[in-house]
């Protein structure tokens, strides 16, 4: 810690406290230090950590939180139980609540029929349980919900690159200030991650232009230097119609397309009759507008493109094929940089169902979920009538959330803040070593204890792959096996990540294959946190032992594998608008983890609308579609488009049909109270 | 001609914040980085010991009332009050200009007394994501405001 300056006194406590102790948030992908205050066992005060190349002292909302999840009064507590969904809880032990899951699933035969939903942001212990459980019980579906389809290996970025999306990034935090041009497609990374964003709104105050593409109007829009903000689920037709400006304006680099890609003019005739006319009118903008963003996309080199983990199939192969056609794919400051990327997730024996699929074929009987799965299911009434059939559905998580209600058999899962574990997903390809902050709250347990004591009961023999990793605990193990088994990651030993001499945390940068890349950096601005290289800074880098500079299976990028969309097509009449759902929080402070919650979710309308449907802020209103209805409050904000109502993930899902993931188009109507 | 030190270690001369007195210490807000993302907010709530049950807000989220909406997180804003007054558009004030005082009996902001007494910066400047706050006396932050000034080209506006 610097000592001296005044400006430097920003991260220090005023309670009283006799050591510091650092771990690693694990609210959003950024993966921030937060430094805990501790008197005895118990923290009395948090901070960011200053010394933390990510965040350097700052500490987002969500990351605030952890001072309240003890004592949340949402909190789970103790396991417990009910024999219908209608029955009240019934606090079981332990061993109580194992035997009855157990007993259950001994009762359901041996076709597929327990599924292990989560989410991308769900613990990696958790994963790691699930899909080993998987292996070892027969008729259990493997945890393919973690991961949506395009993020997979089957994905269209994975056939252009080699490499799945969820595992795509290609520059990191230190080499954005390379970009000149930065261009964010989807979501609201300053809404959603701030942290992350931090360096991007540097990017923008020292000259880089930072543009955003998608139908959020939040504060990425706000902050960006252009934004175009199309109707939302057209953000691949508009990739589509730039890439035709980009095209016929010759902006492509021959040399880098001849000597590192293939399918040139199959994507070249793909994109032929996309013109801005076109897509003008299925974006909802003007002409004008995408020929300007073009003429801003191309100013400048390098271009580094930032996809939102929404974004489908098409979109994403759009933005590969956007900078790849510019010749900025492996040098400083260019490249395709998906946010949540993580080495251990989306790749392996994937299953291509997804839960909503399965229970509207009636395939799944018994469901065993992380966190807020049920809210964030697709297929409105129909998939909840199945899923209320099913014979067992168990929650783990935290807090009270909406699946809890749809759940027989409720485990209290242990916080991030309350047991030390390994920190994957990243937005920077950092992997951390987070340490434990306070005792695990009422009698909750690690994820990974409760995937190993079910397995204990289901099948007594087996033993997990992490068995046999020397290493004080579980979670050590587990962390050690992971990291030697994947070959971007084997040169990573566990010590390096958990050294306790050091009072802030740290972490390596993957690829790692050999042990002395995972050097520890003596900078002055980096204060020897993330350790490990940047390959992109070496002159002589390469993609493992591929020889090339950036990430690929074969050395060259497949850009026949483009999807090019067709424009969307929808009936809309005076009272119909489209939804979108922007990401993990509308705005940081509204997030339900953040507040109490509230009755109803919030609706974010523009003022334009209001005025069409007689509506003004606060009103009841009520949303529908063919598969659902739902009701929220109208909050008036400038955000959305005129034709766009932008509501949060978690409460809005239902709306949409099975399998769909953004849009869709809804009619709302004020509710009659 | 003024020359005016810029740099991360430039500030290994300033006056540690104890030693200053109040009315000399100066908060600089960042508008233009400030993406509202409320840390600031909550972190207000944590240093006064407020918990998630019972929020009292200090730090208001305000609509800045031009195209587009904006929202922003300030400090010693005035949305503490239950029915804000025609001032509150036009300034942001540490203290009520109407005689509103006795409607809104909660706390206003204490420029985290205790903190700055022991040298350190008010709570809400600790966690600021986009590093938008600064304190310190006038003289030691108005790097800053230079340094944004240069960026924007002489456009920069603040207000007192």
């Amino acid at each position: 810690m610097r000592s001296g300056s005044v400006l430097a006194k920003k991260q220090q406590s005023v309670r009283t406290y006799d050591a510091v102790t650092c771990g690693v948030c694990a609210g959003c992908p950024a993966g921030c230090g937060v430094k805990a205050f501790m008197n005895g066992a118990a923290p009395v005060d948090f901070f960011g950590d200053e010394d933390h190349p990510l965040n350097k002292g700052s500490l987002c909302p969500k990351g605030m939180m952890v001072y309240h999840t003890h004592r949340h009064r949402d909190r789970l507590l103790v396991p417990e139980m009910r024999d219908s969904l209608r029955a009240p809880w019934k606090r079981v032990s332990w061993d109580e609540a194992l035997d009855a899951i157990a007993g259950r699933l001994a009762t359901l035969g041996d076709e597929a029929a327990l599924s292990l939903p989560g989410s991308m942001y769900a613990p990696l212990d958790h994963i790691a349980g699930a899909e080993w459980f998987a292996s070892i019980h027969p008729g259990t579906y493997p945890p393919a919900a973690f991961v949506p389809a395009q993020l997979g290996e089957r994905g269209a970025l994975a056939a252009m690159f080699g490499v799945p999306a969820s595992a795509l990034c290609m520059n990191t935090q230190r080499d954005w200030a390379n970009s000149r041009v930065i261009l964010i497609v989807g979501g609201d990374p300053a809404a959603e991650s701030p942290v992350s964003f931090g360096p991007l709104e540097d990017a923008r105050d020292r000259g880089s232009t930072l543009l955003y593409l998608g139908a959020c109007g939040g504060m990425t829009a706000l902050r960006s230097t252009r934004a175009l903000q199309v109707r939302p689920g057209t953000e691949g037709v508009a990739l589509g119609a730039l890439l035709h400006v980009m095209l016929r304006e010759g902006k492509e680099h021959s040399a880098f397309l001849i000597e590192n890609t293939e399918g040139m003019a199959a994507l070249r005739a793909a994109v032929y009759n996309l013109t801005p006319a076109v897509a003008a009118s299925a974006c909802g903008v003007a002409e004008e507008q995408i020929e300007a963003f073009a003429r801003l996309l191309t100013c400048r080199s390098p271009l580094q493109v930032r996809p939102a983990t929404s974004l489908d199939d098409a979109a994403l192969s759009l933005c590969g094929a956007m900078v790849a056609i510019l010749g900025c794919v492996g040098v400083p400051g260019g490249g395709l940089n998906m946010p949540a990327v993580s080495p251990f997730r989306g790749s392996g024996a994937l299953a291509p169902e997804n839960l909503e699929q399965l229970l509207d074929a009636g395939q799944c009987q018994a469901v065993i979920g992380y966190g807020d799965w049920g809210a964030r299911l697709s297929g409105g009434k129909g998939v909840h009538k199945a899923l209320k059939a099913c014979a067992l559905v168990v929650h783990v998580g935290c807090f009270d959330d909406a699946t809890r209600a749809l759940a027989h058999i409720s485990l209290p899962a242990a916080h991030w803040s309350e047991y030390a574990s390994l920190r994957d997903v990243s937005d920077s390809r950092a992997l951390q070593w987070s340490r434990s902050l306070r005792e695990p709250a009422g009698e909750s347990w690690t994820p990974l204890a409760i995937w190993t004591a079910l397995a204990a009961r289901v099948a007594p023999s087996a033993r997990p792959p992490w068995s046999n990793v020397p290493a004080a605990t579980e979670q050590e193990r587990l962390a050690g096996y992971l990291l030697a088994s994947n070959p971007l990651t084997k040169g990573i030993v566990l010590d390096a990540l958990s050294a306790d001499g050091m009072q802030s945390s740290g972490g390596v940068q993957w690829p790692c294959t050999q042990t002395d890349e995972a050097v520890l950096e003596r900078d002055r601005f980096i204060r020897a946190n993330i350790r490990g290289c940047n390959i992109l800074f070496k002159a002589h880098s390469q993609w493992l032992d591929s020889g090339f500079r950036f990430p690929t299976a074969k050395g060259r990028i497949r850009l026949d594998a483009v999807h090019v969309p067709h424009s969307p097509s929808a009936s809309l009449n005076e009272r119909t608008v489209w939804l979108v759902l922007s990401g993990q929080a509308m705005h940081a402070v509204d997030h339900p983890a953040v507040v109490l919650r509230e009755d109803l979710p919030l609706a974010s309308i523009h003022p334009e609308t209001a005025l069409r449907l007689h509506l003004q802020a606060g009103d009841r209103l009520v949303l529908r579609t063919e598969s659902g209805t739902i009701k929220a409050v109208a909050r008036v904000a400038w955000s959305a488009r005129p034709d766009t109502v932008c509501m949060e993930p978690e409460f809005a899902r239902q709306l949409l049909p099975v399998g769909m993931t953004a849009t869709v188009v809804v009619q709302v109507d004020k509710a009659e109270s | 001609m003024r020359v005016i030190y810029v740099g991360s270690q430039y500030n290994e001369k300033g006056v540690a914040l104890q030693d200053v007195h109040p009315d000399e210490i100066v908060m600089l807000v960042d508008m233009d980085r400030c993406v509202g993302c409320g840390a600031c907010r909550l972190a207000c709530q944590a240093e006064h010991g407020d918990d998630a049950e019972t929020p009292v807000r200090r730090i208001g989220l305000a609509h800045v009332g031009c195209r587009p909406t904006r929202l922003l997180a300030l400090p010693t804003s005035c949305e503490t009050c239950a029915e804000p007054c025609e001032y509150r558009d036009v300034s942001y004030w540490t203290f009520c200009p109407s005689d509103r005082v006795a409607v809104y009996r909660g706390p206003l902001c204490d420029h985290c007394a205790e903190r700055v007494g022991r040298g350190l910066v008010p709570a809400c400047a600790t966690r600021c994501v986009m590093k938008c706050l600064h304190v310190g006396r006038a003289a030691d932050i108005r790097f800053a405001l230079e340094e944004k000034r240069l960026r924007d080209m002489g456009e920069a506006e603040f207000r007192e």
